[in-house]
C-alpha cells in the first residue's frame, strides 16, 4: 500500500527518493531494493516544497491618475527620480519547506502581476514598524521558514492589474541551490 | 522577466534622506510617544485592577482632548476632527505603498466593524498618510476604500502631516528604498481611538486580534453622545 504524498511541487522525486528510503529498503521489493539505493546514495542537498502561498487584495486601478500616466505599464520611466515607482503594492506570504539535508536561501521571486517583486522583511520596533529589502532568505535543511504579516514577505510593487478575493495568479520562487520553483498563490485577506 | 533585487539592505544610518533633513524634535517624538506608551500600559493595568476595565488595548488616563487638525480629504475638501463630535474616530497613520502592517492593520479594522455590526454607522476610520507626497489623493481613496467604503483618506502638505503626527506622538521617518521602491517609511504601528467625547482614549497596538478591537470599539460606541 502506498498511501498519497502530499507533495504538489517538483520535488516530488526526491519525496519518493525518501519514500523508497525508508519503506521499501527495510521490505526488501526485489528490483525496488536497486532503484531504493541509487535513491540513496544520491547527493542530499536541500527539499524545497512550498505551500500556503496567498497575497493581500490590489483594488482596481481604474480611474486613477496612475492608470492614465501609465497606459503602456511603463511606471518607473515616470516616476521623479528618488521617487521609486508609485501605484500599488501587495506581498505574498507563503510557508517554505525543506526537507532535504542541506540549507537552502529564497533568493528572488517574480511574478507577471508586477513590475518588480522584491524580498522584505518588516519588524515591529518600539511600537514602531520598520521595513527593508533582504538580500535572500534562509531556509534551513529540515526546517521551514513563513513568510507571514508583520515578518518576511515577497513585496510587489507596481501591481499592473486588480487582485480580486479568489484570484490566482503564478509565483516563480528563485533558490540558491534548487533554482526556480512556481507556485500558485491565491489573492485571500489573512 | 528577473527584476534587479539584490540591493543592499538601507539601515537607518545611511537610509536617512538627507535632502529632507528631519527636525531634531523627532527623536524626542518617538522618545515621548514610547513614554506615552510605557505610561499608557502601567496606567492600565492599575486601572484594570481598580475597576475592572475590559479594554484590551492601552487605555490613555486620563484621557486628553484629541487635538483637532484640518487635513484635505481624497474628494479635495478640507476636514477637520470636530467634523466628527460625537461620533468614534479611529485614526490610523499610514502610507500606500506599506504591503504589510497597514493594510493588515485596515483589514482588521474592517472586520471589526463587520463584527459590530450596526453600531460601526457611527465609527469613523481615518488614515492619514505619511509619505503626502507619494500618496495622491486618488491612490489613498483606492487604498482605503478597498477595505470598506466608509473608510476616508487624509492626506495635506509634509508640514501639515509632521504637525498632526506630533500632536498625537506618531513617530514616522523615511529611509531610503531600492530603485524600484525609492524610499521607505517607518511610522508608529498602533492605531489611536478618539470617544465620543473627543477625548483621545485608547492605543490599538498592531498585535490586537479583531475580537480584541472590536470589543473595544464597541465599549466606547456604546458611550453615550455629549
Amino acid at each position: 500500500m502506498i498511501a498519497p504524498l502530499p507533495v504538489s511541487t517538483a520535488n516530488e522525486i526526491n519525496h519518493w527518493a525518501e519514500f523508497a528510503c525508508s519503506r521499501l529498503v527495510p521490505g526488501g521489493v526485489g528490483l525496488l531494493i536497486a532503484l531504493a539505493l541509487i535513491a540513496c546514495g544520491a547527493p542530499a542537498g536541500p527539499k524545497i516544497a512550498a505551500e500556503g502561498v496567498w497575497a493581500r487584495p490590489v483594488a482596481s486601478m481604474a480611474h486613477t491618475a496612475e492608470s492614465q500616466a501609465t497606459p503602456t505599464g511603463g511606471a518607473i520611466a515616470t516616476a521623479p527620480a528618488g521617487m521609486g515607482m508609485t501605484g500599488p503594492t501587495s506581498a505574498i506570504f507563503l510557508v517554505i519547506r525543506n526537507d532535504g539535508r542541506d540549507p537552502d536561501r529564497l533568493i528572488a521571486a517574480s511574478t507577471d502581476v508586477a513590475l518588480v517583486t522584491e524580498l522584505h522583511q518588516t519588524r515591529m520596533e518600539g511600537g514602531v514598524m520598520r521595513m527593508d529589502q533582504v538580500p535572500a532568505i534562509e531556509v534551513p535543511a529540515g526546517g521551514r521558514v513563513e513568510l507571514k504579516p508583520g515578518g518576511y514577505h515577497v513585496m510587489l510593487i507596481g501591481v499592473q492589474r486588480e487582485l480580486k478575493i479568489g484570484d490566482r495568479f503564478p509565483v516563480r520562487l528563485h533558490f540558491e541551490k534548487s533554482g526556480a520553483l512556481t507556485v500558485e498563490a491565491e489573492v485571500r485577506q489573512p | 522577466m528577473m527584476p534587479e533585487t539584490r540591493e543592499p539592505v538601507a539601515t537607518a544610518e545611511t537610509g536617512h534622506d538627507a535632502r529632507r533633513p528631519l527636525p531634531p524634535t523627532a527623536n524626542v517624538a518617538v522618545a515621548l510617544l514610547l513614554l506615552s506608551v510605557a505610561l499608557a500600559t502601567a496606567v492600565l493595568a492599575l486601572g484594570s485592577r481598580r475597576s475592572g476595565t475590559t479594554f484590551h488595548g492601552s487605555e490613555l488616563q486620563p484621557p486628553a482632548p484629541a487635538p483637532d487638525f484640518a487635513l484635505t480629504s481624497v474628494a479635495g475638501e478640507t476636514v477637520r476632527l470636530s467634523d466628527w463630535k460625537g461620533q468614534v474616530v479611529v485614526l490610523y497613520f499610514g502610507y500606500t505603498f506599506c504591503p504589510d502592517v497597514c493594510p493588515a492593520t485596515l483589514a482588521k479594522l474592517a472586520q471589526a466593524r463587520q463584527v459590530i455590526g450596526e453600531p460601526a454607522a457611527t465609527l469613523r476610520v481615518v488614515m492619514i498618510t505619511v509619505d503626502p507626497e507619494r500618496d495622491t489623493p486618488a491612490a489613498l481613496n483606492r487604498y482605503v476604500t478597498a477595505f470598506n467604503s466608509e473608510f476616508l483618506g487624509l492626506t495635506g502638505t509634509p508640514e501639515q502631516i509632521q504637525t498632526v503626527a506630533k500632536a498625537y506622538g506618531i513617530y514616522y521617518r523615511r529611509h531610503e528604498g531600492s530603485a524600484a521602491t525609492g524610499y521607505l517609511v517607518d511610522h508608529t504601528a498602533s492605531a489611536l481611538v478618539i470617544d465620543r467625547q473627543g477625548k483621545l482614549r485608547l492605543l490599538l497596538p498592531y498585535e490586537q486580534s479583531v475580537p480584541e478591537v472590536a470589543s473595544d470599539l464597541r465599549i466606547l460606541l456604546g458611550e453615550p453622545s455629549p
